[in-house]
Formats: structure tokens, C-alpha cells, sequence
């Protein structure tokens, strides 16, 4: 059996449609992610990671 | 640099535990050398079949020097030697710092660079060889590609690793990039190159014709996007910064920037095969995602240069920032022009001709080598902890590379262009301005010198960034200074939590700091999974046999004469210089005959449409010309046509058919799903008598005498059955000469 | 301690990083193309792919074949005779020998991969209009183009005067005789 004919009757089109869907949302809730006002801090700091080689920008705990 | 007093763990002031830990540069410095070595040798086989295109003689005569295997291997060495240590080079540097922590395990970072080289050296040896899969990018047989899958896979743990060791709590955009590039890379590669192996070198994909052309196609697109554009963006979002001595132009934008790519570039692939047999809705799809590209990309584009706001001046003195800067400006002519390509009117005219090498080129020797170049004139004082040896040189670099990379691709854009003109040119007649293919080949070879000229000037430059990188060498200290880092020990708490957080950490539950440990882990697992699940909204509706392609009756397998002549053809590289796919165009199929239907490759294990017309197509080649002007032109293309560029194959009349393998050919065929009925038991027999046949026509029209037991006879049985199925009346018989004019 | 300063610096200039934004043109350029790829994707406003490129192949190609009837026209022996009597269609026709058919049948017509033209034998007839006919139609079993598809119907007419004039020349290597030997 060829493996077209296998995935020919599998019926996986459903998914393709599925995805799309899923497609979307994701990236509208990405986009939503980045421009949140609350995200603004984050990203300030997170720009200035390069920067420096020896000093985390954001330790996972800092007391500040 | 660092406070390397101090010793051991310790606890400030405020209680934090402080840990202490330096950075990995020596595999840093090893990637770095790998970079700069087989880039001059990829770049120097660019330069050897730049030659051969102006001048055949270039091919030295030699079969394992022709242009057909020389390609894959200037393609391979420039994209995995070069560009991939180059990535390699500069990930292990910023990830390390980026994440402050030392690389998972040296171990398994030693075995990422020697399993590298290894594959690298594999390759140079297997391509000249002539041991190839015949798809694009991926032409290495399948020992090689287990060993890039483990080698891969090492890479990534060790990488996964690292983050989950990070003393950084947030994962900055460049480490993004690398993520998405490293999962991305690792499913291309292993669903294009599943294949049945019929030998210790050689394998049939496991997918055909048009399902084969579109695994392909979303592999090569992908290739460009996660090997050479994805890893240099994590690059430039490092390196850009610091060269510049400011923060990225926009943080925000470069989420989106990435997020925008991982979701749209997966899709854009079928772009590759407009006009083909592939099916309609995929080629609209390739499309329109490639448009949508463009603005993301000039996103990132301007990102990166707008990083150098308020300190353009720098640029004037400083060549690590010109090179970044004709970088990033080459990354975003060939975002331009990619969408633009992918716009089927305009593919019509590119497709197949020089623009798309062009097009390579810009972002290639621009983008790739000049950030390669700055980042590695950035690293040099770094990690050879002394002075750049001439910054003088390096600012020579830069020009010689600029002036080259002009000069190559504005000849080959105009070759390109001359070229897609000739071909869809008609007469006032209504007959084709050029039907000899040679008068659109003899058109560009001032352009094809020209070529070699630039790419001259690119190695000149490469050769100075050595000399440089040599000396700059020379002068490091006689042990390197490895700086103790300070950081604070991973805890799970963050105030910015809020007051679910807990201030003590020694409060929180395990699965709560688990569970920031698992986030770069969930991260890998979702773009993994948006990479796979767009791969299989593609890939699965062209699977779906039935209604993209339909079947023809006439349609046969070959021979197993054909078969072998055809792992000739596949041996030799024909594909990288003849297309087998005839575009429904008037100027096509007026050259070339009635146009290719997706029904014609369904036993094309690989497919071999091509991608590039440097020789004309040969979709209906079969019965053209007689037997004899094969063995001729096999022997001499010049005799048959003064101007051609093709490299002679006189070994074919010498080489004798290992008859042994045939079966094993035919067998794995059969394996596939391709109906060989009796031809499995008897397949070399039927191959010996199908070979006389031809053999004794040779002799008779006066041609040499003995043949039948030579490669020629199977390289022009494949030849003469090339694109006849469609309008044979009755199924070809599978033995006999019935074909053979 | 370099990078330490520059970082500090940074925040002391107080520079807004995070709120740039993009210039207007490529926000506009961003909402385009996806208009565009909606637009395209639903057939809208005359973008799209409309009937399809096969369909698109076939229009063209019939309006093509109406415009171009690309039928070399019948001609009769002594109108083929007249024009090799010609010699500037002779002459005519050896220019396009000389840049299509010199690689099978040799530049002094003494064969190779095709037949001898300078002997008696043919293959497929030996009149002047067989010649013409076999140039334009081609034979397809034995490898010889159409070459009415691709010369002009002048151009078929002066190259079979010109393979007529070869009649009885004396090649440097002449390849044995093909087919029947015909009398001229």
C-alpha cells in the first residue's frame, strides 16, 4: 500500500481547517501579549540583556 | 573583567545566594576557526563552477570534478560548513551569556563540533563522488543525514539544557531565535530525507513526484528561513546591540518580528513550484504567505538599523557596524525581492533563470557573510583576549566584499533577466525568437566573467578577514584569563509575580519552581508544535492523491535499464542544470512540448524537476533525437553544439554497468510502492536485453560497436523515455525497444 | 566594566526605548499585504488566480493559433524548383544550414548522426518535395526536428534549396548510403 493511499484514507483534512483556526487565535493572543501595557516593564528590561555579559537583567529573585 | 577574588558560593547582603561559574570560549574559538576554513573552501568551489559556467574546459575533464557534483557541494558547504558554524559560533558565545551559565555539558559541545566536522568532511567526500539524494540541500545519502540528526540532537540538548540552567530569568528575543531555528531544522530534515536506502549510499525518498517536490520545496524554502535567516537574526539581535552600545531599536517589535516569521515562513514554500504540477491552491498559498512576509522582515530589517539611532558617526570609523549595517540592508533587499518572486506573475520570468541565483546571492554573501564578518570582528579581541591585528584590513574587507557582492549580483540579475526574456521571446511570425537554446546561454557568458570577477573580489576580502583572524591569533596571551561570573542562584520567586509569590524561597513547593524550570521546555514544545501543525495543513491536502493528482493510464515505471540510467542522470547532478518540468506557458511548451501533468511523476522517487535552466528542459526529451546523437553528445556537447557550456561525459562508453545492483534498485522501488510485477525477479535480464537493443542500433546508424554492456546505453535509455508515457497509446511494455526510436 | 557603564548611562539619558514606534509607511505596508492576500485569496477586485492556469494556458494559446496559423504552406515541385533556382535563396539556405543542421549531417552534407545528403539514396523520398516536406514535418522515429515549427516558411524553403544543391558534391567523409537510391 503506497503511503498516499494511506493518508488518502485517514481523513485528516478536518485538521487542516482545525489549525487554521488555531492558527489565528494564537497569533492574535501573541499579539495582544506584546502590546499589553502591563508587558511594557518587561520588555525594557528584557532589551538591555545583551548588554551586559555578567550581571542578570532579571535573577529569577531579586530582592528589590 | 570579572571580581575574580572571590570564591565559592556566597551570600550577599540581602541573602541571595551568589553562585559563581565562568564561560565556555573554547569551543567559541574552535567554531570560529571551522567558520572561516570551510568558508574559503565553499567559497572556492563557488569560484571553480562560476568558471565552469563561462567556460566548460573548467570542468577539468574529470567526473568528479564536473559541474553537476561541485554545485550541491559548493551549496552544502556554504550553507551547513559556513553559515553553520558561523551560527554555532556565535549561539555557544551569546547564549552562554544571555542565559549566564556555562553550556550544559563541554562534552556534548566537543561533540557538536567534532560530529560537525565530521558530516562536513563526509560531505566534501561523498558530492564529488557522486553519492547524492538529488534533492536540493539535502543531497547527502542517509549515513550522513543519521549522523546530522545525532549530531543535531546532541546540539539541542545541550542547548535545552543550558536554558534550563539559566541564572536569567526572562529568555531574551536572540535565544528565541535560536530555539525556533534549532527544533525548526530538525523536522525539515528528517521528513524530507525519509528514503528506502537501496545500498550503503544510496536511497530512494520515500515520497514521489509532486508530494515529493512539495517535501522538498518546504524544506529548501525552510532551510533558507531557519538555517540562514532565523539564526542570524538571534545573531544580529545579540551582536547588533552590543557593537552599537544600545539596547535593540524596539523590543516589541522584535516579538513580533519573530513570532510573525515562525507562523508565516512555514507556509511559504510551494512559492518554489508555481507554474509546476503542483497543485494550484498550494502555489496560491506559497504566495500570498511570501507577501505577507514582507512587512515582518523590514520590520526586523529596520529594527536592526535603527538599533545605530544616535550613533550613525560610529559607522564612519567602525568597519564591525558597516558590515553589520550592508548586512542588514542586504537582509532586507532579499525580504523584498523574495516576496516579489513569489508572485506568480513575476515567478514566470524568474523561475529557472539566474535571478533566483542572484537572489541567493544578496542574502548569502550579504546578509550571512557581512554579519558573519562583523560579528566575528567583534568576537576576535574578545576571545583571543588582545587587539584586532589591523583594523586597517578589516576596513578593506569591507570594501573589497561590498564592490564584489555589487558586482556578482548585478551581472547575474542581468543574466537572470536576459535570460527569462530570450526564452518567452516571439517573432513577428509567432515563432520563438531564440529556439535554440545555446543563443540564450552564449548571451551570458560577459555576464558569467563578470561573475567570477565579483566572487573573485568576495574571496580576496575572505582571504584578508583569514590573514587577520591569523595574526590576531598570533598575538593572544599564552593562557587565556577565564573570568569568574556572579550570579544570582535560580530561585523560583519574582516579585513582579505579585502576591501569589512567595518572598522566602525556601517556602514555595517543588512544583512551583518546576515549573519555571519547564517554561523554555514549553516554549521549545510550542513552537515545535506551530511549526509542525502549519507543516501539516500543507503538506497533508497534497497527499490526498486522489484529487491533486490524477492518475494517467499510460503511465508506467521504467525499465530497469531506465531505472539505472536514471541513478546515472541522479549520479551526475543533470538535475542541477536540466529542468523536467514544463510550465503551461506558450513560450514553454512551444520550446518544449506539451506541458508536464502531475499524473506523469507518480513514480519519480526523488522527483527531479529542478530548479534551474542552465541547460534546457528535458521533461520531453525521450525520442528527440536518435541514439547515436546521444552517444555523441554524451562524448563531446561541443561537437553537437559549438557553444555549449555542457561538461563532456566520454566514461560513459568506457564505465561498464554493475549489473548486480540492478535488482537491488529495482527492489527498493518496488518497496515504495511502485508496481513492478515481473520486473522484480527479472530485472536483469530484462535491463541486458533492453541494453542490446540499444546497443545494436547504435552500431547500425554508425555509430561505435560494444556497447551494450557500457553506462551509455542506460543513461540514453532513460534519456529516450523521458516525458513519452503521456502519449504512448497503450501501456510501454516494460522489456523489449518497443520505445526505442 | 564597559558594557556596566554604557548600560547605566542608558537609564540615566532616560531613553524610551519600548515605545518607539513604527514608521506610519510600514504599518501600512503590514495591513496591505494582508488585504492583499485576502483580496487574492477570494478573487476580489480582478486580483487572484480568476480561472486558473490551465485555463489561462489554453485562452492564450487558442488566441495565439488563431493570430498565427503556424501551417508551412503546401508548396509544389516547380515552385520549390524555382526558388532553388534562386541562387540568393541558396545561399540563404546555407546560412541555415550552417547554424541547425551541420551537427547530424556534417557542414558538407557528408552525414553523421543523420544520413548522407549529398549521395543518391534517400530514406524518405528523394524529390524536391519530400525534402521539404521531411525538413518542415521532421521524423520523429529517427530523430529529425520539425523544423517548421521553428524556421520560417522562407527559411524551410531556402534550406531545402540549399540541401538540393548538394546533390552529387564530393563530402571529406561521407557516411554510407541510407534508404533507396532515387534518380534525379
Amino acid at each position: 500500500m503506497k503511503l498516499s493511499d494511506i493518508m488518502s484514507n485517514a481523513g485528516l483534512s478536518v485538521f487542516a481547517e482545525v489549525a487554521l483556526v488555531l492558527f489565528v487565535l494564537a497569533f492574535l493572543g501573541i499579539i495582544w501579549w506584546v502590546f499589553r501595557p502591563g508587558n511594557a516593564r518587561r520588555w525594557e528590561s528584557d532589551a538591555q540583556m545583551p548588554l551586559d555579559d555578567l550581571h542578570p537583567q532579571q535573577p529569577r529573585q531579586r530582592e528589590e | 573583567m570579572a571580581d575574580s577574588a572571590s570564591t565559592g558560593t556566597v551570600q550577599d547582603g540581602t541573602g541571595v545566594i551568589m553562585e559563581e561559574f565562568s564561560y565556555d570560549d573554547a569551543i567559541v574559538r574552535k567554531f570560529l576557526f571551522a567558520t572561516v576554513i570551510w568558508g574559503t573552501v565553499g567559497m572556492l568551489v563557488g569560484l571553480l563552477i562560476a568558471l565552469q559556467m563561462a567556460d566548460p574546459r573548467f570542468n577539468l575533464g574529470l567526473s568528479f570534478t564536473s559541474f553537476g557534483r561541485l554545485r550541491p557541494l559548493h551549496t552544502n558547504a556554504v550553507i551547513f560548513a559556513f553559515a553553520g558554524n558561523a551560527f554555532f559560533c556565535g549561539a555557544y558565545y551569546s547564549t552562554q551569556r544571555l542565559l549566564k551559565a556555562r553550556m550544559f555539558s563541554d562534552a556534548l559541545s566537543k561533540f557538536h563540533f567534532w560530529g560537525w566536522q565530521a558530516i562536513i568532511v563526509a560531505a566534501a567526500v561523498t558530492l564529488p563522488l557522486g553519492l547524492t539524494q538529488a534533492k536540493e540541500y539535502a543531497e547527502l545519502e542517509w549515513p550522513i543525514d543519521l549522523a546530522i540528526a545525532v549530531v543535531w540532537v546532541a546540539f539541542a540538548i545541550n542547548f535545552i539544557g543550558t536554558m534550563i540552567r539559566r541564572r536569567e530569568r526572562h529568555l531574551y528575543v536572540a535565544i528565541w531565535f535560536y530555539i525556533a531555528s534549532i527544533v525548526t531544522v530538525a523536522v525539515l530534515h528528517i521528513f524530507n530525507n525519509l528514503s528506502v536506502p537501496a545500498g550503503a549510499f544510496k536511497s530512494y525518498s520515500l515520497y514521489a513526484g509532486v508530494q515529493d517536490a512539495f517535501m522538498q520545496w518546504w524544506y529548501g524554502h525552510n532551510a533558507v528561513a531557519f538555517f540562514l535567516t532565523t539564526p542570524f537574526l538571534g545573531l544580529m539581535y545579540y551582536f547588533m546591540p552590543k557593537a552599537a552600545g544600545g539596547p535593540v531599536f524596539s523590543y516589541r517589535l522584535s516579538i513580533l518580528h519573530f513570532w510573525s516569521l515562525v507562523f508565516l515562513y512555514i507556509w511559504a514554500g510551494p512559492h518554489h513550484l508555481h507554474y509546476t504540477a503542483l497543485p494550484e491552491w498550494a502555489s496560491t498559498v506559497g504566495m500570498l504567505f511570501s507577501v505577507m512576509l514582507w512587512a515582518p522582515s523590514w520590520g526586523g530589517m529596520i529594527n536592526g538599523l535603527l538599533t545605530l539611532r544616535g550613533a550613525w558617526q560610529k559607522v564612519v570609523d567602525d568597519p564591525i557596524l558597516k558590515f553589520f549595517v550592508v548586512g542588514i540592508t542586504a537582509y532586507g533587499m532579499s525580504t523584498f525581492e523574495g516576496p516579489m518572486l513569489s508572485i506568480k506573475s513575476v515567478n514566470a520570468l524568474a523561475h529557472y533563470t539566474d535571478w533566483i541565483i542572484a537572489h541567493v546571492h544578496t542574502g548569502a554573501l550579504g546578509w550571512n557573510g557581512f554579519m558573519t564578518f562583523g560579528m566575528i570582528y567583534w568576537l576576535l579581541p574578545r576571545i583571543f583576549q588582545t587587539k584586532l591585528f589591523s583594523k586597517k584590513l578589516a576596513e578593506l574587507h569591507f570594501w573589497i566584499g561590498t564592490f564584489g557582492i555589487i558586482l556578482y549580483v548585478v551581472a547575474i540579475y542581468s543574466a537572470g533577466v536576459t535570460q527569462g526574456l530570450m526564452w518567452r521571446a516571439f517573432d513577428a511570425t509567432g515563432r520563438l525568437t531564440y529556439p535554440d537554446f545555446v543563443e540564450t546561454v552564449t548571451r551570458l557568458i560577459p555576464m558569467y566573467w563578470t561573475r567570477v570577477a565579483g566572487g573573485s573580489l568576495f574571496i580576496v576580502g575572505m582571504l584578508l578577514f583569514s590573514y587577520n583572524i591569523l595574526r590576531t591569533w598570533q598575538s593572544r596571551p599564552a593562557r587565556y584569563d577565564v573570568p569568574v561570573v556572579k550570579a544570582p542562584r535560580l530561585t523560583p520567586v519574582h516579585r513582579e509575580d505579585g502576591p501569589k509569590a512567595a518572598p522566602i524561597a525556601g517556602l514555595l513547593p517543588a512544583a512551583v519552581h518546576r515549573s519555571w524550570e519547564r517554561k523554555p521546555i514549553l516554549f521549545t514544545v510550542l513552537t515545535a508544535l506551530t511549526v509542525i501543525v502549519a507543516s501539516l495543513f500543507e503538506i497533508i491536502p497534497t497527499f490526498l492523491i486522489k484529487s491533486n493528482v490524477p492518475t494517467i493510464a499510460s503511465v508506467t515505471p521504467y525499465t530497469p535499464l531506465e531505472l539505472y540510467g536514471r541513478d546515472i542522470y541522479i549520479r551526475e547532478g543533470c538535475v542541477n542544470c536540466h529542468s523536467q518540468m514544463i510550465r503551461p506557458l506558450r513560450y514553454e511548451t512551444e520550446r518544449y512540448g506539451e506541458y508536464s501533468k502531475p499524473g506523469e511523476s507518480v513514480y519519480e522517487h526523488p522527483f527531479l524537476w529542478g530548479s534551474r535552466r542552465i541547460g534546457p528542459d528535458l521533461a520531453r526529451e525521450g525520442g528527440k533525437y536518435p541514439n547515436l546523437w546521444h552517444v555523441r553528445h554524451f562524448a563531446n556537447p561541443q561537437e553537437i553544439a559549438a557553444n555549449s557550456i555542457m561538461p563532456s561525459y566520454p566514461q560513459f562508453a568506457t564505465t561498464p554497468i554493475p549489473w548486480a545492483v540492478i535488482p537491488k534498485r529495482v527492489d527498493a522501488m518496488a518497496m515504495l510502492g511502485v508496481p513492478y510485477g515481473e520486473a522484480i525477479n527479472n530485472a536483469e535480464a530484462m535491463a541486458r536485453t533492453q541494453a542490446a537493443a540499444i546497443a545494436a542500433d547504435i552500431e547500425a546508424s554508425g555509430g561505435p560497436a560494444g556497447l551494450e554492456d557500457r553506462e551509455i546505453v542506460a543513461i540514453i535509455a532513460y534519456m529516450q523515455r523521458l516525458g513519452r508515457d503521456i502519449s504512448a497509446p497503450t501501456a510501454v511494455a516494460l522489456v523489449g525497444d518497443g520505445e526505442q526510436p | 566594566m564597559s558594557d556596566k557603564d554604557r548600560l547605566i548611562e542608558h537609564e540615566y539619558d532616560g531613553i524610551q526605548e519600548y515605545d518607539n514606534p513604527m514608521p506610519r509607511w510600514w504599518v501600512i505596508a503590514f495591513w496591505a499585504t494582508i488585504v492583499f492576500s485576502v483580496a487574492y485569496a477570494l478573487n476580489l477586485g480582478g486580483i487572484g488566480t480568476g480561472p486558473g492556469r490551465i485555463a489561462e494556458y489554453e485562452t492564450d494559446m487558442a488566441a495565439w493559433r488563431a493570430a498565427y496559423p503556424q501551417e508551412t504552406p503546401v508548396l509544389s515541385a516547380e515552385a520549390l524548383l524555382a526558388v532553388a533556382a534562386e541562387p540568393t535563396s541558396v545561399a540563404a539556405g546555407q546560412a541555415v544550414y550552417e547554424v541547425n543542421c551541420v551537427a547530424c549531417h556534417a557542414a558538407d552534407g557528408g552525414g553523421g548522426i543523420g544520413p548522407n545528403l549529398t549521395d543518391a539514396f534517400w530514406i524518405h523520398g528523394g524529390a524536391i518535395t519530400d525534402l521539404y516536406v521531411v525538413i518542415t514535418e521532421g521524423v520523429l522515429a529517427k530523430g529529425m526536428p520539425p523544423w517548421g515549427r521553428t524556421l520560417a516558411a522562407e527559411d524551410v524553403a531556402a534550406v531545402t534549396s540549399y540541401v538540393w544543391s548538394l546533390y552529387g558534391t564530393t563530402p571529406a567523409a561521407p557516411k554510407d548510403p541510407e534508404g533507396d537510391p532515387v534518380e534525379r
